[in-house]
């Protein structure tokens, strides 16, 4: 809390190791929106720099990572948004999860390829429940919305989930 | 479901960070940040009026504007200094110099040349020691309010030197609340019209209306180097022939009406 207050007077040490303690929540979530390592960087120094400018209108210090996540959150949904007005000029690398060897390999790429595609509020409300395990008010204090609203997009976002992994099963 | 979440979870916890990338990326983020504060607060220091909205330096600069005249009224050596002080810091683009007794207004343009924005008659005020000194001096007739507050005394009166520019100052005190009444016959009182200007309430008297509200008195504060804008209360309105009446100050607004009223009524 002290260190968020000194960042907040100015002091830039006391900022860059807010933000050491919280890269590496920082880098994967974003990386859970872009599934690309070079993305997910840039979504982070996009992150940071908004966070440099604009912490001195942090009004509750003990909400800095709520603060932060909702950077982040805006960040790489407006970073997701340009790159969908990008047209790629070849297939789609696919993902790597090389590093997966729990389970079942092809039902976990069906389910990132799943949440992959949910639509951007959607997506973000799994990615802060099941990634970074937040409560449903915790969600909603980032999202700046009701909590009724955080239950319902999660709930559409599970039955999504499981709709769209079933079609894919009867495809099969 | 819940467990290919858990999957997930886990393998999102097991890509491997670029810690490099990622320090060089925060590195550049927190320098291109430090630019941008650098480049939006530093050349502007000093200069913050300017940065402002249109209509706020348009406030502004009302307010300043009265504060001028203010100064040029008031009595006290110390607070025109004070607003002279003032005055300077708010215009700190321009410069305010007499020629040849003509007030000039100037400016730097971007040249760097000093262009003349106003000019005119220099507004003087001096100290008179009675009201009919002060009749006689600027030739007119002054009605001045049969009621006053308790505990009023009059402290100075000044007013102009010319008859060119009629007006008078009467500067009272009700116990440690200060307050002006100012009457003015002077060709710029007459123009004034209400379009745009605020007030809370009006009061009807026949055919007068009393306008009551509020008026910015701005100082400077030395603490925060911002000017700090005051709201104290006001009447005015315009009586015969276009003279303006004008009671502003500390004193509460019901006595200030009672003052208004006893001068409109006197009439």
């Amino acid at each position: 809390m002290e260190q968020v207050l000194h960042a907040k007077n100015g002091d830039e040490i006391a900022f860059r190791e807010l933000i050491e303690e919280k890269k590496a929540m920082l880098y994967r979530t974003a990386f859970a929106y872009t599934k690309n390592e070079d993305d997910a960087i840039e979504i982070v120094q996009e992150t940071v720099y908004k966070a440099f400018i604009s912490i001195k209108q942090l009004k509750e210090p003990a909400y800095f990572t709520t603060w932060l996540t909702r950077i982040l959150i805006n960040c790489a949904i407006n970073y997701m948004k340009k790159q969908k007005r990008i047209i790629p000029l070849s297939e789609p690398i696919p993902i790597d999860l090389a590093s997966t060897n729990t389970g079942n390999a092809e039902e976990i790429m069906d389910l990132s390829f799943a949440i992959d595609q949910l639509e951007e509020k959607l997506k973000t409300v799994v990615i802060l429940k099941y990634y970074q395990d937040l409560t449903i008010v915790q969600i909603a204090e980032i999202l700046e919305c009701p909590v009724g609203t955080v239950k319902t997009r999660l709930h559409m976002a599970l039955k999504k989930l499981r709709v769209e992994l079933k079609e894919e099963c009867v495809n099969e | 479901m819940s467990s290919d979440l858990t999957t997930w979870k886990d393998n999102l916890n097991k890509v491997e960070i670029p810690i490099e990338k990622l320090n060089l990326a925060i590195g550049n983020a927190i320098e291109k940040g430090k630019k941008v504060k650098q480049n939006t607060i530093e050349p502007t220091k000093g200069k913050r009026f300017w940065r402002k909205s249109m209509w706020k330096k348009v406030a502004f600069s009302v307010c300043g504007f009265s504060l001028l005249i203010g100064t040029l009224v008031a009595v006290n050596p110390s607070v025109q200094a004070l607003a002279t002080d003032i005055m300077s810091k708010i215009f700190s683009e321009y410069k305010f110099v007499i020629k040849n007794g003509i007030y000039v207004l100037e400016k730097r343009n971007k040249d760097g040349v000093i262009e003349e924005v106003i000019k005119g008659l220099p507004i003087e005020s001096v100290k008179y020691d009675s009201v009919k000194d002060v009749e006689e001096q600027i030739g007119m007739s002054l009605t001045l309010p049969s009621y006053l507050p308790n505990n009023t005394e009059l402290k100075s009166i000044s007013g102009s030197k010319s008859k060119n520019i009629p007006f008078a100052t009467f500067h009272y005190k009700t116990n440690s609340d200060e307050w002006l009444l100012t009457i003015d016959s002077s060709l710029s009182a007459k123009r004034v019209t209400r379009q745009g200007l605020a007030y809370n309430e009006k009061i009807k008297v026949d055919e007068t209306i009393i306008y009551v509200g509020k008026h910015p008195r701005v100082s400077f504060d030395e603490s925060t180097q911002e000017p700090l804008v005051e709201y104290v209360n006001k009447v005015d309105w315009s009586g015969e022939s276009g003279v303006l009446y004008d009671i502003r100050g500390d004193i509460p607004l019901e006595e200030m009406k009672k003052v208004a009223l006893s001068i409109v009524k006197e009439k």
